[in-house]
C-alpha cells in the first residue's frame, strides 16, 4: 500500500487479524489493505483532500463486523486483554475524524447489528446500533410511525453513530436531538460487561447513565442498541416561509415563536447570502433580505394554532407560503460540494455552534466575520436551525482557496478563528457535529478544567487501559 | 437572480473582475472532473438503498467505498491485488445507487474501465474468467443453452434462458397473452445471450461476441418489435448495445411495459387474494418504470395488493448479475433471504415480473407467481 499515513501514533500490531479470526470466523474479519483503507479515514473534510492525494489519517490492524452482542463481547474482552484499541464506526459521516483509528487498533464496524422491534402501544423502537438511518426511518413509516430524527446525513449515517455524536436533524425542534428520543440503551464497556439499561417514560434512579453513552464518541463504551421513542405520522402539515428585512428581525421573531411555547418541527434562517443561494429563482426574493422556513406538523387543531403564532410573529415580514419550503425538501439531502470543490484545491467545511438569544445576532456577525477574515477565505454564510427557548444553532459554511498556501494550514486557521470567536461570544464550540478530533484543542476551554477533569476521571474509571477510540476527544 | 449571483455577491476580498474569472474557471475546471472522483468525495449518499453494502455493512463495499478503492488503484495507492480489487466486484450492478445519487451515477457503470483493464491484465477474480469462459464456450454460464419451439409471427418473444430452462410452462402463457391483446407471436428454437454479466465485469470480448450475436439474430428476425421477459434484457438492448458500437432500430419492451400500453383493453375479474408486489430492481432503476407494476395489479378489482418497505425508487435487487452467486453464494443466499422476509411479512404469495427474480425467491423457499401467470388468472378473455 503506497498511502502515507498522516495522523498514525502506533507501529502496526502482528496476528492481531488471525486472534480475531479465530474468536469470531473469517466472515466477520478482515485486514486487507482495501478494507483497511476504507476505515482509514471518516468524513472529515481535510482528510478527502489527503486521501485524493496519497496521503490517509491512519489505518487500524483489522475490521470485524459483529453480528451479536456476543461478538462485541468477545472483542473487547480480547482488546482489553490485550491492550489493543477499539473504534466503534457507523457510517463514518463524521466530519471531525472521531473514527480515525490514531493509534491503529480494531475497528468495529456495527452495521450487520441493524435489527428493529416496534412496541407500537408504549410508541418504543428497538434498534441495533448498525442500523442506518434512513433504513430505520423507512421501516418505522412503513408502520405509521417516525422517529423524525433527520439529518442531512440520514441516507448514510447509523443510530450508533447519532448516540456517540450526540446528532440531531431538521425535525429537532419539535421532537429533540437524539438525547431526547432515546430512552434505553445497550452498550459493552471494558472488560467486556453489557450494560443494559432499560427503557423508562422516566426513572429517577440515580444520575441517568444513559447519558454517558450520548456524545461519549466511542470513548466510553461500545453501543450495541438503543430503545427510542417513536410517534404517530403527523395528521396535519403545515408549509411556512417568510422574508425578512434582517436577520436580526427574524432572529428576534423566532425568539418569540419559541418563547411563546410554539415547536415548529423545522425551523431554518438563511442569512442573506444562503437565501440567495437557495431562492435565487423565487422572483420574490430580494438581495440583502433573508428567509425563514417552518414546517408545523402533528395533531390537526395544535399544527393550526401553532401555525397562527408563527404568522403572527412574523407579521412584518413578507410571506411566501409552501414554495420555498417544497424546494427545499426537494433539495436538502443534495450533498455535492466536497465532490465538485475539493478535487479543485478548494477547501470547505461547516461549522456549528449554538449561542443564547441575547449573543445570536452578534455572535452570527463575529463568527463570520472571523472566518472571513482569514487569507484564503472565498465565501462564508450560515443559516440558523434547531432553535430553541433558550437560544439558536448557527451552522456556518465557508469554502476557502489556499491557492499557494498548505490547504490544512490554511484550514486550521480558520477553525481556530471560528472556535475563538463563538467562546468569545458566550456560545458552544458544537452544537451536534460533535468534537472529535478536530475539536479537541477547544475541548478544555468549552468545559472548564473541573468540567474536564470530570470527564477525564470518568474515562478513566470506564477505560482504564484507555482501549476505548484513545486520541479521541483528547480526553 | 442568477443560480450563480450569490456566489459573486459572497466572495470576500476580490473586486468584480477577480470574482468573475474565479467563477469561470470553477464552472469549466468542473467538468473535468472525472465521475470517479466525484463519487469517491462523497459520504456515501445512496448506501442505505444498496442491497450489498446493507447485508455486509462493509465499508469497502459500500458503492463510495467501491469507487475509492478503484480510485485508489487506479493511482497507485492500492496495488491491483485479488484481495484488494475484490470488493469491486461485490456488486449486484442494479442501479439502486443512481437514484439517490445527486449526480445521476450508477456506481457499477463507474467501475466498468477498471474491471476492463483488470479482466485485461489477468487481475479480475478467478470467478470473473470462470463465467467468462462459459459464456464464451455456451453462450450461457449454464451449458448449452435450452432449445425450444420456434413460431412465426410479427412480434419477437425473447423468453430468457432462465424461463426456458426453469419456467417452461409459462412460455405458452407469454404466448397467450400477446395474442389476447393482438400480435402474432414469434419464438426462436435457440435464443442468443440477452444478459448484462460480461457488461458489468468488464469481460470486454466475450460482451462484443455475445452482444453482436444478439443483435444479428434480432435484426434478421423480421419481427416489427421485440418483447422480453427480462428487464435487464430490455435495458441491455435499449442503452447498452450502443456502447459496443452496435445499434438496434427495433423497438424493444418488457412484457409489462406491453400490458402497460395496452390496459384499457383489458378486463379482470374480481381477485379476493392477497399479493405481495417484488418489483424488480432492472424495472425500476434502469427502465425507471416505478409505477407500472402497481397500476396494472390496481386494475383487478378486489386484490389486496401489498408492498414490502423498500418498495419503488427503494427496490431490494435479489442478485442481480450472477457474479455474486459464482463468488460468495453465502452472501448471495443471504441477500435473497433479506427480500424474502421482507416480503413474507406482507404476505405469503408474492408476484413479480422477472422470471430470475422468480427463481431466486422460489428456491429461498418464497411463494412467487410470475406477473403474466398472474393476470391470466385473473383475465376476462
Amino acid at each position: 500500500m503506497k498511502f502515507k499515513e498522516v495522523l498514525k501514533k502506533a507501529k502496526r500490531r502482528e496476528g492481531v487479524y488471525e486472534d480475531l479470526v479465530k474468536l469470531l470466523g473469517k466472515r466477520k474479519v478482515s485486514a486487507s489493505e482495501s478494507v483497511l483503507f476504507s476505515y482509514s479515514h471518516d468524513y472529515w473534510p481535510i482528510s478527502l483532500h489527503w486521501m485524493i492525494h496519497g496521503e490517509i489519517p491512519a489505518l487500524p490492524d483489522a475490521v470485524i463486523f459483529p453480528e451479536s452482542l456476543e461478538d462485541v463481547v468477545k472483542v473487547v474482552k480480547y482488546a482489553y486483554e490485550k491492550s489493543i484499541p477499539i473504534i466503534p464506526y457507523g457510517g463514518g459521516s463524521g466530519v471531525l475524524g472521531a473514527a480515525v483509528p490514531e493509534y491503529g487498533g480494531i475497528v468495529i464496524d456495527m452495521k450487520r447489528m441493524r435489527r428493529i422491534k416496534i412496541y407500537p402501544k408504549d410508541l418504543i423502537a428497538e434498534a441495533e446500533a448498525g442500523v442506518v438511518g434512513m433504513t430505520l426511518e423507512m421501516y418505522l413509516n412503513h408502520k405509521g410511525f417516525t422517529l423524525r430524527n433527520i439529518p442531512q446525513s440520514l441516507y448514510p449515517s447509523t443510530l450508533g453513530g447519532w448516540i456517540a455524536t450526540k446528532a440531531l436533524g431538521q425535525f429537532s425542534t419539535k421532537y429533540g436531538g437524539i438525547e431526547d428520543m432515546v430512552i434505553g440503551i445497550e452498550a459493552v464497556i471494558p472488560p467486556g460487561d453489557i450494560v443494559h439499561l432499560k427503557p423508562h417514560p422516566r426513572t429517577a434512579t440515580g444520575p441517568d447513565l444513559r447519558k454517558i453513552f450520548i456524545g461519549a464518541e466511542g470513548t466510553l463504551g461500545i453501543v450495541t442498541k438503543a430503545y427510542l421513542k417513536i410517534w404517530p405520522l403527523p395528521e396535519r402539515v403545515y408549509k411556512l416561509s417568510f422574508m425578512s428585512g434582517s436577520i436580526e428581525e427574524a432572529l428576534e421573531s423566532i425568539r418569540r415563536v419559541l418563547q411563546r411555547g410554539v415547536r415548529p418541527a423545522v425551523v431554518r434562517l438563511f442569512d442573506d447570502i444562503e437565501t440567495i443561494k437557495w431562492y435565487y429563482w423565487d422572483k420574490r426574493v430580494k438581495k440583502g433580505k433573508v428567509v425563514t422556513i417552518f414546517i408545523v406538523e402533528g395533531d390537526k387543531k395544535l399544527a393550526d394554532a401553532e401555525k397562527e403564532i408563527i404568522e403572527e410573529e412574523f407579521r412584518n415580514a413578507i410571506p411566501l407560503g409552501e414554495e420555498p419550503v417544497n424546494y427545499w425538501l426537494e433539495h436538502r439531502f443534495d450533498v455535492r460540494e466536497m465532490s465538485e470543490f475539493v478535487p479543485l484545491g478548494f477547501v470547505i467545511d461547516t461549522i456549528e455552534i449554538a449561542l443564547p438569544w441575547s449573543k445570536a445576532a452578534e455572535g452570527y456577525h463575529r463568527i463570520i466575520n472571523a472566518i472571513r477574515s482569514v487569507e484564503g477565505t472565498l465565501i462564508a454564510y450560515a443559516h440558523a436551525s434547531h432553535v430553541y427557548p433558550q437560544g439558536t444553532c448557527f451552522y456556518f459554511i465557508f469554502a476557502g482557496w489556499p491557492k499557494d498556501r498548505d490547504p490544512n494550514e490554511y484550514y486550521q486557521e480558520v477553525w481556530e478563528a471560528a472556535m475563538k470567536a463563538t467562546l468569545e461570544s458566550g456560545g458552544t464550540i458544537s452544537h451536534h457535529h460533535g468534537v472529535g478530533r478536530m475539536r479537541k484543542r477547544w475541548f478544555k476551554d468549552e468545559l472548564g478544567e473541573g468540567g474536564f477533569e470530570l470527564l477525564r476521571r470518568i474515562k478513566k474509571a470506564i477505560d482504564e487501559k484507555g482501549i476505548l477510540n484513545p486520541g479521541n476527544l483528547g480526553v | 437572480m442568477g443560480k450563480y449571483d450569490w456566489v459573486l455577491s459572497a466572495l470576500s476580498g476580490l473586486g468584480f473582475r477577480d470574482k468573475l474569472s474565479l467563477i469561470k474557471k470553477f464552472l469549466s475546471d468542473r467538468k473535468k472532473v472525472e465521475d470517479i472522483v466525484k463519487c469517491s468525495l462523497c459520504p456515501n449518499m445512496c448506501r442505505f438503498n444498496c442491497p450489498i453494502a446493507t447485508v455486509l455493512g462493509d465499508e469497502s463495499v459500500s458503492p463510495a467505498g467501491k469507487a475509492r478503492i478503484a480510485l485508489a488503484i487506479r493511482r497507485g495507492y492500492l496495488e491491483a491485488a485479488e484481495e484488494n480489487v475484490l470488493p469491486l466486484y461485490y456488486c449486484l450492478g442494479c442501479g439502486a445507487c443512481k437514484a439517490y445519487c445527486v449526480f445521476g451515477f450508477n456506481v457499477a457503470e463507474l467501475l466498468i474501465p477498471l474491471k476492463e483493464e483488470l479482466y485485461e491484465n489477468g487481475k479480475a477474480p478467478g470467478a470473473v474468467f470462470k463465467l467468462a469462459e462459459k459464456l464464451k464456450n455456451y453462450g450461457s454460464i449454464y451449458g448449452e443453452r435450452p432449445v425450444g419451439m420456434a413460431r412465426e409471427g410479427k412480434v419477437l418473444l425473447l423468453l430468457g434462458e432462465t424461463l426456458r430452462r426453469k419456467y417452461p410452462e409459462l412460455e405458452e402463457k407469454y404466448v397467450k397473452i400477446l395474442e389476447v391483446l393482438g400480435f402474432s407471436v414469434k419464438t426462436l428454437e435457440i435464443e442468443p445471450y440477452c444478459g448484462l454479466l460480461p457488461y458489468y465485469n468488464g469481460m470486454r470480448d466475450v460482451a462484443e461476441k455475445l452482444y453482436s450475436e444478439l443483435v444479428d439474430t434480432l435484426r434478421n428476425s423480421k419481427a416489427d418489435f421485440i418483447v422480453v421477459s427480462e428487464p435487464s434484457c430490455a435495458y441491455l438492448l435499449r442503452h447498452v448495445i450502443e456502447k459496443y458500437g452496435l445499434k438496434l432500430k427495433k423497438k424493444v419492451l418488457h412484457i409489462s411495459e406491453l400490458i402497460y400500453d395496452r390496459l384499457d383493453e383489458l378486463r379482470f375479474k374480481e381477485a379476493n387474494v392477497e399479493v405481495v408486489l417484488h418489483e424488480p430492481c432492472a424495472l425500476i432503476f434502469k427502465l425507471e418504470r416505478e409505477n407500472i407494476l402497481r397500476e396494472i395489479l390496481a386494475r383487478i378489482p378486489n386484490l389486496k395488493l401489498k408492498l414490502p418497505f423498500r418498495n419503488g425508487k427503494n427496490a431490494f435487487c435479489v442478485g442481480g448479475t450472477e457474479i455474486l452467486e459464482e463468488m460468495d453464494r453465502e452472501v448471495y443466499e443471504r441477500l435473497i433471504n433479506e427480500r424474502l422476509q421482507e416480503l413474507k411479512e406482507e404476505a405469503e404469495l408474492i408476484i413479480t415480473s422477472s422470471p430470475s427474480c422468480m427463481k431466486k425467491l422460489e428456491e429461498a423457499g418464497g411463494k412467487v407467481i410470475d406477473l403474466v401467470d398472474f393476470l391470466l388468472n385473473y383475465m376476462e378473455v
